[in-house]
């Protein structure tokens, strides 16, 4: 397989966590869809390093942070509220989907981003709070914490049956 | 365990493979439960996080990276290709430059004939220091038998001009400190043969009648000129 096809294959599988890690982080769909690029481009540079797609994705999620660090040291951006983004520019809402769907999303988009960063890559990607550790630079029992919070407030947020569970626990 | 250590564990990892953690949820229907309503909600955020992606957006940057990469690729040829072309331009330059400094070391002989000609008087080492000092450059060691030494104008700039007394005829030094050459130049042009030769910003230029060697000048030359800072 070619350098292109190989570089199709990997942008195929990455590329929607990605950019839905990068929504979630910057909540704006164009600067997603850059970093995505940008961090993909750093990808093929490194195609022939890059052992499986695993270890490609969490590689290119450093990657996708790091760039968007060094926009904020460039200008601080206005961040956009993402449900009041409108469905026919991203393809946010899709027709099969809940109605609660809505109210989490504003839910997940009212956590503070030190939570809501962790929890979308353990909840939508899958990483292990190991991995995530190793990606935010952070120890596990940290991740865990945040993790735990996270999961803890939205609850509250959604006002959820058993809600009293959680808030019981400091 | 306790049940709220479970629970915190749950709400930072619910599939936790702690063997504790396994077994507190085994043996607790409770907790059990705690877990299940928390996946269940994980999976709720699952669905919420996995916005749809802009239309194309995959085949976009596929192509856009290769054909970024594709254009770095050209244009990295085309830039090497200019770096060749301008390094081939200056090589001409300097080596035409060096050929002119050639024909103008060998007329520069034409202008003082009395010079060519074998004598059997010596330079004395305060004059030949003298010389040599006056025309910014100064000697670590001897350069041959000296029979002249003297200061004349070479491109506007005095320079020293020396002769040796070599095997069969008198072989020709000037000291340049202001030509610059990158490499050694040979000099090769009507009956007289040599060489100039690069030292750091200036130049030797050692040369003689054909059938006289240059080459043990050339090599003391550059061993015992310096030049003054």
């Amino acid at each position: 397989m070619g350098k292109e096809q190989r570089f199709a294959a990997l942008a195929e599988a990455v590329t929607p966590d990605l950019y839905r890690y990068a929504l979630w982080l910057t909540r704006d769909p164009t600067v997603s869809q850059d970093l995505v690029q940008e961090a993909l481009l750093r990808g093929w540079k490194a195609l022939d390093s890059l052992r499986d797609e695993g270890s490609a994705k969490r590689w290119l999620i450093t990657i996708l942070r790091r760039e968007n660090a060094r926009r904020f040291e460039r200008i601080r951006p206005e961040e956009v509220d993402i449900d009041a983004l409108g469905d026919s520019d991203h393809h946010l809402a899709r027709h099969d989907e809940a109605p609660e769907i809505g109210d989490v999303r504003q839910a997940i988009d009212q956590l503070e981003s030190e939570y809501r960063e962790p929890l979308v890559m353990q909840v939508l990607m899958g990483f292990s709070t190991k991995e995530i550790a190793e990606v935010m630079d952070l120890t596990q029992g940290a991740v865990l914490t945040r993790l735990f919070r996270a999961r803890k407030q939205l609850r509250v947020l959604l006002e959820s049956d058993g809600v009293d569970a959680w808030t019981e626990m400091a | 365990m306790e049940c709220m250590e479970f629970r915190r564990l749950c709400g930072g990892d619910p599939g936790n493979r702690e063997a504790a953690y396994l077994s507190h949820r085994l043996a607790c229907r409770a907790c059990a439960a705690f877990v299940e309503e928390v996946i269940s909600m994980d999976r709720l955020l699952q669905r919420a996080m996995a916005v749809e992606l802009p239309a194309g957006m995959v085949d976009r940057i596929v192509a856009d990276v290769t054909m970024r990469s594709a254009y770095r690729q050209r244009w990295v040829a085309l830039a090497a290709s200019m770096v060749i072309a301008v390094g081939a331009v200056v090589g001409v330059i300097r080596y035409d430059s060096g050929a002119v400094l050639a024909d103008e070391v060998v007329e520069h002989l034409f202008h003082e004939p009395d010079l060519l000609i074998p004598v059997d008087s010596t330079v004395t080492q305060a004059r030949l220091t003298a010389v040599v000092d006056r025309a910014g450059a100064e000697l670590t060691g001897g350069v041959g038998d000296v029979s002249y030494a003297g200061l004349c104008y070479f491109r506007g700039r005095l320079v020293a001009h020396l002769v040796i007394r070599g095997e069969h005829g008198p072989v020709t030094i000037l000291l340049l400190p202001d030509e610059s050459v990158t490499v050694a130049t040979p000099i090769d042009e009507a009956g007289y043969h040599g060489t100039i030769l690069p030292l750091e910003h200036g130049s030797i230029a050692v040369i003689a009648e054909d059938g006289e060697s240059t080459g043990a000048v050339e090599q003391r030359a550059v061993q015992v000129v310096r030049w003054q800072i």
